[in-house]
């Protein structure tokens, strides 16, 4: 009892030498608090070094890495729905968490009570994952955040609440004016400002914010009892003049979601059965996070649990397909300037030519795995610890011409927008609903067909794909992906894709 | 509690003078934990207090809802200032408001929600139960050669909702959960599944024995899966199934969906739309329900909703907001969390019980499908289709022979409730939604 004492005050007496070094003040962000964004550290009462010594508690009972992180953040949403602000709504979440890390066992508590006390109380509740008497040092503090991806003049949450209504009322009257079988529309407009502060054992230290805007339309078009339903949303890490520029004005977005609506009204079944499947630009990219993209989160590899385990250096995909994840984008969605526990975020390649190259990896799998780092350790908020995920995930383009590729089909299915999917990450089966497809007959796209479900087994759907078109692009939809209870933003991308077979879901043989 | 009492008043309180015409607060506080065991060993152990409380007010037939997890008084003196002044920003609308008076009350059942022995449990005692169910089930067969995990959670909680109107409510009630989930290999195929069982109350948890067993019997009963051929079958619904199959039944009858025309139950209201034996009920004061409570996310009683009575479809589901939108009669179907408005849910939801025992109704089937397990997409609410990826089992000559998967079984909803042709007498309630066996007479199967 008394060497454990000591030695928790020993390792406390290491976090207590925390000194100012000399690039401080110069990696300071210029304005600290514009607008809604807050100095972290006077909002959650604590200094450096104080957290110094919340990780030296953590650490206390033995393990080999800790780290706390503070997160303050304000979500706002306002909504339409017959022609009325119906809901205006605002949120402010803060709260800190504490991991402790011994081998590949994670201790975790969190907080929303910021006494430090209660602060001490997580860490010392997230210590207990370790029982050795040996514990980590503490390093020295190094800022480790590097380039703002999603600077912006001002952030959408301190914007006029009239500006945004004025972009909901142009959206919504779009949409009637679409079309006069457009019965109804349901505009919101969401945004988030999440503020983020990290320290960890390494002496990682970093500040984040972290802005998010999403536009969404949901239209439901009537023809007597035929009734449908699309839905359409744009969401970056931008502010609201996002909406000025080109192509991204909420007309557009309510008219794509209403001329989907109003075509589906029109729509026949799908064929159902094995089918060759054209899978359109940008939003098809699901098809990728869900078939290969979970499959290759290193968590699972590690642990033997996916398809892909142990497989780097096989041939995966047909020779066509080159995949990647990659944070490196500025104002997508699935971008981070960080991931949250301290590394940078790559330019992932995860298939080339076919040929399986890597994993996205978090702290604890690039140490079991000996890997490089990736900067795919990513948490929903405070209350999760880090784990593998996607940040934005696309096949690079080929050679193909997409006219090329829709002109090479005899009889198939044309799949554009995705509604979701869906993963056994073990067997590798998934399923996507597609909520705009058409027929392909003699090489021409057809009919609107309705209520297409795709099913498959990921890595036999990439041995399956014979052209690729040298068009590739990223959604601008609001995806959000969610795994082990934890919900992130991400990004997809493909160019036009040709697969030779799927099997598509229906009533009609 | 009584804190958070006083808290709940001095918002109303202070709402009021700054000119709300009325408001209302929840307010939650709990404490969980949650444990991962994998392959013996701890993977990870969380523990937490979290809280939260949500306000909304209502001023001249406007409205606004803040929230937070700050509870410190002077950050919630500033937010009922800014949720005041926000209200100001939405459209009249003549439906919105709080409950009428004399719509408010507690329903007066003696309902135990809360369990004192979790307080007093150890995270050891939890670990043990997780470590034990894993071992247990990893031993259950040669072909099980790995595990994703046993997982150990329990939570208690407090809630207090209060409004303007004089509604005052308070709540404690607990929960706790263990599952496993565990791969088995052959041939270079693997093959996963799980189960899980919960409670209020630590005693009523299923055994660790018969979780360990079943989800080792689910994992290697999949081994060897082929994909069916496309044709149109019969299809028996496995409990598991039916309980999806009714939470597509309950968000078509929330009256949100109705007075917003997003389901396929618009215009059904005391229409036969199922077969005459097909009984669904939504009891919110079930005793030892999973989803009972005493009062709804508004504050009126909980009581039982007839949702289908003998095929006909006698009520929808509304918060008092849908209901004066269809001028529906109120049901006390609210469910609030802090972070969002009320809006109506289900209880405790299940499929009356029928009179076949479930091994007669696979006996029944020369060929078809025993439906085990379904993908979440591929529902189109508006109109009813229904084309979901899934696996099962296939049934010949009235027996289950070997598992299918990589397919999708379509239908519409309203041809599958019609088409209900036996219902098993095999109803629990493990869950807050539950189904019996059921056999639907014919389904499309999209396989090769």
């Amino acid at each position: 009892m008394k060497r454990r004492e000591f030695l928790k005050k020993s390792s406390i007496i290491t976090a207590g030498i925390a000194s100012t070094p000399w690039w401080w003040n110069a990696c300071q962000p210029k304005s600290l608090t514009k607008g809604s964004v807050q100095d972290m550290e006077v909002l959650f009462n604590v200094s450096k070094s104080g957290m110094k010594e919340l990780i030296s508690y953590a650490l206390s009972n033995g393990g080999n890495h800790a780290d706390i992180f503070f997160e303050y953040r304000i979500n706002s949403s306002l909504r339409m729905e017959e022609d009325i602000i119906k809901d205006a709504s605002r949120g402010i979440i803060m709260g800190m968490g504490v991991r402790v890390i011994k081998g590949d066992q994670v201790g975790y508590a969190h907080t929303d009570d910021f006494s430090f006390d209660k602060m001490k109380e997580a860490a010392m509740a997230a210590s207990h994952i370790a029982s050795s008497l040996v514990s980590a040092q503490i390093a020295p503090i190094k800022q480790c955040r590097k380039k703002n991806l999603y600077e912006l003049e001002e952030l959408s949450i301190d914007a006029d609440l009239k500006e945004k209504i004025s972009l909901i009322e142009r959206a919504n009257s779009a949409a009637k004016k679409f079309h006069s079988k457009v019965s109804k529309a349901y505009v919101s407009l969401s945004d988030e400002m999440k503020q983020i502060m990290y320290m960890d054992s390494d002496g990682k230290y970093f500040t984040d914010v972290q802005p998010m805007l999403l536009l969404r339309c949901y239209i439901v078009a009537e023809d007597g009892t035929n009734r449908q339903g699309a839905s359409m949303g744009k969401s970056q890490r931008t502010g609201l003049n996002y909406f000025s520029e080109k192509g991204n004005s909420p007309e557009s977005i309510a008219e794509d979601a209403a001329k989907i609506a109003v075509t589906n009204l029109d729509a026949k079944p799908a064929p159902a059965g094995p089918q060759v499947v054209v899978l359109g630009p940008a939003d098809s990219g699901v098809l990728l996070h869900e078939a290969v993209g979970h499959g290759l989160e290193a968590d699972f590899n590690r642990k033997g649990l996916s398809n892909f385990s142990n497989r780097i250096g096989e041939k995966v995909a047909s020779e066509h397909c080159t995949i990647v994840d990659s944070g490196l984008f500025p104002n997508m969605r699935g971008s981070i300037n960080i991931d949250d526990e301290g590394n940078l975020p790559t330019e992932a390649v995860l298939i080339e030519n076919g040929i399986l190259k890597g994993y996205m990896h978090d702290n604890i799998s690039s140490k079991i795995m000996k890997a490089q780092p990736t900067g795919n350790g990513r948490r929903q908020s405070y209350s999760f610890p880090p784990i593998p995920r996607m940040t934005n995930t696309y096949m690079r383009s080929g050679s193909y011409d997409p006219e090329e590729i829709i002109k090479s089909v005899d009889y198939g299915v044309y799949a554009k927008c995705f509604s979701g999917g869906q993963v056994d990450i073990t067997k590798g089966d998934f399923t996507f609903g597609v909520f705009e497809a058409y027929l392909i007959e003699n090489g021409k796209v057809t009919a609107p067909l309705k209520d297409v479900t795709l099913i498959g087994n990921g890595p036999d759907v990439m041995t399956k794909v014979t052209m690729v078109g040298n068009n590739m692009e990223f959604t601008k939809g609001g995806w959000t992906c969610g795994k082990n209870g934890q919900r992130v933003p991400v990004g997809v991308g493909i160019p036009t894709v040709k697969v030779s077979e799927i099997t598509v879901g229906g009533t009609k043989a | 509690m009584k804190d958070i009492k006083n808290l709940s008043e001095y918002i109303i309180d202070k709402a009021l003078k700054q000119g709300a015409d009325d408001v209302d607060v929840i307010i939650r506080e709990s404490s969980s934990s949650n444990i991962e065991i994998r392959l013996g060993k701890i993977e990870e152990l969380k523990q937490a207090n979290p809280k939260g409380l949500g306000i909304r007010v209502f001023k001249n037939k406007r409205k606004a809802l803040t929230y937070t997890s700050d509870l410190r008084l002077e950050s919630v003196k500033k937010l009922v200032a800014q949720t005041v002044e926000m209200a100001d920003i939405t459209n009249q609308d003549e439906f919105s408001g709080l409950p009428e008076k004399e719509l408010l009350g507690i329903a007066d059942v003696n309902l135990s929600l809360y369990d004192k022995k979790l307080e007093t449990m150890s995270i050891e005692d939890k670990i043990r139960i997780a470590k034990e169910v894993e071992e247990i089930g990893m031993a259950q067969d040669p072909l099980i050669n790995n595990s994703s995990g046993a997982h150990w959670s329990d939570s208690k909680s407090r809630a207090v909702l209060a409004n303007s109107r004089g509604f005052f409510g308070e709540q404690e009630y607990s929960s706790c959960y263990f599952s496993l989930s565990l791969v088995a290999e052959k041939d270079g195929v693997k093959q996963t599944d799980y189960w899980w069982t919960s409670s209020r109350f630590l005693d009523r948890l299923d055994s660790v024995e018969n979780i360990a067993k079943e989800t080792a019997r689910r994992t290697v009963r999949k081994i060897g899966a082929i994909k069916p051929k496309t044709k149109k079958v019969p299809v028996v619904f496995d409990p598991e199934v039916g309980k999806d199959f009714l939470n597509i039944i309950s968000s078509s009858v929330m009256g949100t969906s109705i007075y917003r025309k997003s389901s396929f139950l618009v215009d059904k209201l005391n229409k036969q739309i199922g077969v005459g034996n097909l009984t669904i009920t939504d009891d919110g004061i079930l005793k030892d329900g999973l989803g009972s409570r005493r009062f709804d996310g508004e504050g009126l009683p909980s009581r039982k909703n007839i949702v289908l009575d003998h095929g006909i479809l006698k009520t929808y589901l509304c918060d008092c907001y849908s209901a004066r939108k269809l001028k529906h009669p109120p049901t006390g179907s609210a469910s609030r969390g802090t972070s969002s408005g009320p809006s109506p849910s289900t209880t405790n939801f299940y499929m009356q019980n029928g009179n076949v025992p479930p091994e007669e109704i696979i006996k029944s089937v020369k060929e078809g499908l025993y439906l085990t397990s379904v993908h979440w997409v591929g529902v189109n609410y508006v109109t009813g289709d229904y084309s979901r990826g899934a696996e099962g089992i296939w049934i010949e000559n009235g027996k289950l022979t070997y598992p299918v998967q990589e397919f999708t079984v379509a239908g519409n909803m309203l041809d599958m409730m019609k088409s209900i042709e036996m219902i098993g007498n095999n109803l629990t309630f493990r869950d807050s939604t539950n189904a019996p066996t059921f056999l639907i007479k014919e389904m499309m199967i999209s396989g090769s």
